[in-house]
């Protein structure tokens, strides 16, 4: 039995972006970006429901490629940034999108992004962890997958691993692990050859 | 002298006593310091021995004396006092407290500038008698003290029969075992010859901790190195490296 460290939690703190709402031209702009579409939640949340994944995970992967390029904008050589700038600055930026708070958990090595308060529901946590993705190809360069461990009440936890490791997640929540047996076991020397 | 004869003096004399008594005084008679007055002597022929025989009947006569006493006059001298009976009482008690000539005075302290005193030799026993000690100590241990005086019960006879005790015992709690805390091996009770009390109680059930027969040694391999990443570049190639 291993002993995960206790998570560390990094908070970020919203910015304070500027929006502009054109009602003549019904449009709505952010710090001069392109017009966005201001949509109900539950909406969203259901077309993400009845969509194809892949289709909802290409969304997602979009709308995070351009929160990664926003934070590496307003980051200094964004991977050299600590976990508490590149927290700040990627939480702001989905606090802007209305997609939750965001936060960071380390358990020994895994990296944990947890969403609180997000509005899109446990339908939307594909679509949550698909912008999760962008955001770190984007700006780290790195391929990596978030895989949704599961919701304690309104927060979201999202598991950082690699295209491989994420397969094997998946399958051991499959099998009805709880999250913290998955990253207990994540830490053993078995689990680490395991493809 | 008959009879008759002592009659008729005794009675001229109460004539002669009536009549001067009426009579007036020319030169009032000093007196002397008794006080008492001058009594006109008479004849040895007036005399009346009255120390004869008396009458067998004697005769009935009424003789009333009136004692007079004179005042002093006033040039007359000044009285001697008589001795109180308080002075007499003051004598007698001089008289009685007067020590003997051969009783021997006491000596005294002599005054500070006589020099000092020698001290008087006191004669003492040849050996001091110590106290039996020996005895006395066991007189005094066979003694009840002061404090079991007054709290001494009386006991009933022993009886024959056997003592009743419960098979059940209380449990001794169990100790809380902590990670901090490591107890230390605990001394064996010794062991208590009763061989009376084996045979008749039931043994009890004594669990003890076996102490280990030899010491751990503690081997200090190395202190884990905890993983802190510094940036957040860091943490996240070491979570996409779990699993690959």
């Amino acid at each position: 039995m291993i002993r995960l460290p206790k998570p560390v939690a990094t908070p970020s703190t919203v910015l304070a972006p500027k929006v502009e709402f054109d009602l003549a031209r019904g449009q709505i702009t952010l710090s001069g970006s392109a017009p966005r579409v201001l949509v109900p939640a539950e909406a969203l949340s259901l077309l993400c429901k009845d969509a194809d994944p892949e289709a909802v995970q290409s969304f997602g992967r979009r709308l995070g490629v351009e929160v990664g390029r926003r934070a590496a904008e307003g980051l200094n050589q964004i991977s050299r940034a600590s976990i508490e700038a590149v927290v700040e600055r990627v939480g702001a930026e989905l606090a802007l999108m209305g997609l939750g708070s965001l936060a960071v958990e380390r358990w020994g090595r895994a990296l944990v992004c947890s969403v609180s308060a997000a509005p899109l529901g446990l339908e939307a946590d594909a679509l949550v962890g698909s912008v999760l993705e962008g955001v770190l190809e984007d700006a780290f360069g790195r391929a990596a997958r978030a895989v949704p461990l599961g919701r304690v009440g309104e927060e979201a936890r999202f598991l950082i691993i690699n295209p491989n490791g994420a397969i094997q997640v998946e399958k051991w929540l499959a099998q009805g692990s709880s999250w913290g047996q998955v990253l207990e076991r994540l830490h053993t020397p078995k689990s680490q050859g395991e493809p | 002298m008959t009879h008759e004869q002592e009659l008729e003096k005794l009675r001229s004399l109460l004539e002669r006593v009536r009549a001067n008594r009426s009579r007036p005084r020319a030169v009032a008679a000093p007196t002397d310091g008794d006080g008492a007055a001058e009594v006109e002597l008479l004849d040895a022929e007036d005399v009346v021995e009255l120390t004869a025989a008396a009458p067998s009947e004697p005769p009935e006569l009424e003789v009333t004396f009136e004692e007079e006493r004179e005042e002093p006059p006033v040039s007359s001298r000044r009285p001697i006092a008589m001795p109180s009976p308080m002075d007499e009482a003051l004598a007698g008690a001089a008289q009685q407290f007067e020590a003997p000539p051969e009783r021997e005075i006491p000596v005294k302290t002599p005054p500070p500038e006589s020099g000092p005193q020698a001290a008087v030799p006191v004669e003492l026993p040849a050996e001091p008698r110590l106290p039996e000690m020996e005895g006395l100590r066991e007189e005094l241990a066979a003694r009840p003290t002061t404090a079991q005086i007054g709290q001494t019960v009386e006991l009933e006879a022993p009886t024959r029969a056997g003592l009743e005790l419960s098979s059940e015992r209380p449990r001794a709690p169990v100790p809380v075992a902590d990670e901090l805390e490591a107890e230390l091996p605990r001394a064996q009770a010794k062991p208590v010859e009763r061989e009376r009390a084996k045979a008749e109680l039931p043994s009890p059930e004594i669990t003890r901790r076996v102490a280990p027969a030899q010491t751990v040694e503690a081997k200090a391999v190395s202190a884990h190195k905890t993983f802190q990443p510094r940036t957040f570049a860091e943490l996240l190639d070491a979570s996409l490296k779990l699993l690959e």
